[in-house]
């Protein structure tokens, strides 16, 4: 594990010694290192401290120190702290589409920094499934002219990802403004969506593969709004979240791929699928969507929240506006030495059969084609629309019962055991399947309804309280229609997955 | 132990002078004259002092008439019989205790405060038993952590009330765990069994005297360590 924590305090020479309490020395030592203004180069100090032996180093320390001093703490203070989180997965499943594999999930590198007292700037920079991404770059002079190359190397899936980076005002205890890319707070599991924090190694159905869930988690978006909390008597906590963000809209992605010709030569297709995404970070499109959460957590233990979404889905160039709407309930309650924990998402697109007129009009035709006799290359460019359906929802339902193994047992002190179950189930009604237009009319759709359930059993092994080995078998079954996910042409797979996730 | 705590320090004596090129906070130029004086900060940024000493004495035993703070030196014997006891280590051979005394002369408890590492920072805070070496209170005087502060409200902190060393003090045995402080509630754990080990060694047995004792004016006593 490694941790690693920056702290950059400018804090002027004091009269006389440092006083210190006492306390756990070396604990301050390591987590408070503060380069003084005037005594020198910083990396001289450090090496001071570490060179001089623990005499030395004590007169370095900075303990927590009186909180009653009539002299103020500088205001000029920056403290940043690297964090980050990750998994890995290996999956076999007896899908014959499907091939045993190992998985980088993703690898999350966090920066939490305090600028003075009251604000606080956090980021979290995902490297998703990613391997490499190269690009070369040349200009060779020849005979006929100048030939310029450009080439892309990458694997499939890869990704880097701003997942957060907002800056927070601290108005109060309890009460703070956030401004950037925020997480929306709608459901329970895109909050908290770091690996290490849950026993099984795939994110639910509802906030991932089949989103429910406005987008795919971890959902975010630019967004302007409020954080806070308040206590409820002795035992309770009421905590919101309420933003004003860019919203999610129907975006494009380009696929293309070459397809060999039967008759020789190759086919380029071009597709731009269009699905629901989260909103543009470059200011493209308005923003005019709210989410807001609250929660209320009776006792420790306990929470039940209820969230929600409200935006316009379409895209600026389509004619008529139209409104997704996203409601959820999620809690956690503990019972005995087990836990219950789920969430329950439901989500509307309005308007979904104008939203599609609209967008054929402004698309015009859903394909093109550009010929070239036999053995040419010719082009064909798609457009399709996914990922919309009238309404969706669904659920995820956790049954955990963690057993703390006795003190140093496998040689360590607080490793838990938890045997696992999860139940998810998934409806998709009026999915649109396919949809076909030309000349800026639709002129065939087809909408079918999907349901899917899964089921988990597993068991979750902590050895520490960051890390967690997963070990499950996850069964899908095709209740209505196709299996969304995986998309594969059985009825019921049956998986079994080892993960790994930790976080520092 | 010792790598995890070199590899930090590597990357920060690193990182320290390019971070604070990069900020221009970390200029330390010689300069004409002696800086202003001030002690050092109470809190780091954003970083609140939640209650003082004294006043985590007051949360935890009401009014207290006569507080004597008693300062200890303990043999490595007794450090390695309590870190065995409270399973984690004892930093400090050196603790400072307080006993608690009421208006009437009559003993009310012990104390002590402790800082314990959370997931980036020192949890400061005070464990007050009763002189049957039960938890009285828990109370925490500085968070400095940017999450997890939930650890700092009664409703998590009334756990530990009556816990004695047969108790385990762990999460998911007898300490509900609080989403999202997992690190400060073990830190907390740690500190409040470290705690009872140490006035079970200290109080515990017959006739151990500190090293020095001094008395505690409340009035005057307005900082977290002392």
């Amino acid at each position: 594990m490694l941790r690693l924590s920056l702290t950059l305090m400018i804090v002027p020479r004091a009269s006389g010694p440092d006083t210190l309490p006492g306390k756990d020395p070396a604990l301050i030592r390591r987590c408070f290192i503060r380069p003084r203004r005037g005594r020198g180069p910083a990396l001289v100090a450090l090496a001071a401290v570490w060179a001089a032996g623990p005499a030395r180093a004590r007169a370095q320390e900075t303990p927590p120190p009186d909180s009653a001093s009539p002299l103020s703490y500088p205001s000029d203070d920056l403290r940043v702290d690297l964090g980050g989180y990750g998994s890995v997965r290996w999956e076999a499943s007896d899908a014959g589409e499907v091939p045993s594999s190992f998985t980088l999930r993703r690898f999350v590198v966090t920066t939490d920094a305090r600028l003075g007292s009251r604000f606080r700037v956090y980021s979290e920079v995902e490297y998703e499934r990613l391997q490499e991404i190269e690009i070369e770059r040349s200009a060779s002079p020849g005979q006929d002219g100048v030939t310029f190359g450009q080439e892309i190397e990458g694997q499939n899936g890869g990704a880097i990802e701003l997942e957060q980076a907002w800056g927070e005002y601290r108005v109060a205890d309890g009460l703070g403004l956030r401004f950037g890319v925020v997480l929306p707070p709608v459901g329970r599991f895109n909050l908290r969506h770091d690996d290490n924090l849950w026993n099984f190694p795939e994110r639910p159905l509802v906030d991932r593969a089949v989103n429910v869930l406005p987008a795919a988690a971890a959902w975010r978006e630019m967004g302007l709004g409020a954080v806070g909390r308040t206590r409820v008597g002795r035992t309770g906590e009421l905590s919101y979240e309420a933003y004003l963000v860019n919203g999610v809209q129907l975006d494009f992605s380009l696929d293309q791929k070459i397809e060999a010709e039967p008759g020789g030569g190759a086919n380029l297709v071009t597709e731009a699928e269009v699905a629901p995404r989260g909103g543009a970070f470059d200011g493209s499109n308005p923003a005019d969507a709210v989410t807001a959460r609250v929660a209320l957590s009776p006792a420790l233990g306990s929470e039940i929240a209820v969230s929600g979404y409200v935006g316009r889905y379409t895209p600026g160039f389509v004619a008529r506006s139209q409104t997704l709407r996203t409601v959820g309930v999620d809690g956690r309650q503990k019972l005995g030495p087990a836990y219950v924990e789920g969430e329950f998402l439901y989500s509307r697109y309005g308007g979904l059969e104008r939203a599609i007129e609209d967008f054929a009009a402004a698309v015009v035709n859903h394909s093109v084609e550009t010929g070239g006799a036999p053995g040419d290359l010719t082009s064909e460019a798609e457009v399709e629309l996914s990922g919309l359906s009238r309404s969706r929802y669904g659920f995820w339902l956790d049954l955990g019962l963690p057993v703390a193994l006795p003190r140093g047992a496998l040689g360590l002190d607080d490793a838990v055991v938890t045997p696992i179950a999860r139940y998810e189930r998934v409806w998709l009604h009026d999915n649109l399947e396919e949809m076909d237009f030309a000349g800026g009319v639709v002129t065939g759709s087809e909408f079918s309804d999907r349901q899917q359930g899964r089921l988990w059993l597993g068991v979750a092994f902590r050895p520490v309280p960051q890390a967690v080995v997963q070990l499950a078998y996850r069964r899908d079954d095709a209740i209505d229609g196709p299996l969304s996910a995986p998309a594969v042409s059985e009825d019921a797979v049956n998986s079994v997955l080892l993960g790994m996730a930790f976080g520092f | 132990m010792g790598r995890s705590r070199v590899l930090p320090c590597a990357a920060l004596a690193l990182a320290l002078p390019l971070a604070g090129a990069a900020t221009g906070v970390a200029a330390p130029a010689a300069r004409a004259g002696p800086p202003p004086l001030r002690r050092p900060p109470a809190a780091g940024p954003g970083e609140q002092v939640l209650l003082t000493r004294a006043e985590a004495l007051r949360e935890i035993f009401g009014d207290p008439g006569r507080v004597v703070e008693d300062r200890w030196r303990l043999a490595p014997d007794e450090v390695a019989a309590l870190e065995a006891r409270a399973g984690d280590r004892v930093p400090d051979p050196t603790p400072a205790t307080l006993r608690v005394y009421a208006p009437d002369g009559s003993l009310l408890g012990y104390a002590m405060v402790l800082d314990e590492r959370g997931k980036y920072r020192p949890i400061t805070f005070m464990v007050g038993v009763g002189p049957d070496l039960a938890v009285r209170g828990v109370e925490v005087l500085v968070y400095r952590e940017d999450r997890g502060g939930e650890v700092r409200y009664p409703r998590f902190l009334d756990q530990y009330r009556g816990k004695t060393t047969s108790d385990p003090i762990r999460t998911h045995r007898d300490i509900v765990n609080v989403t999202g402080a997992t690190i400060s509630v073990h830190a907390l754990n740690d500190g409040v069994r470290r705690a009872l080990a140490i006035f079970g060694l200290v109080y515990g047995g017959k006739g151990r005297q500190p090293v020095s004792s001094a008395p505690l004016d409340l009035a005057s006593d307005a900082g977290v360590h002392g």
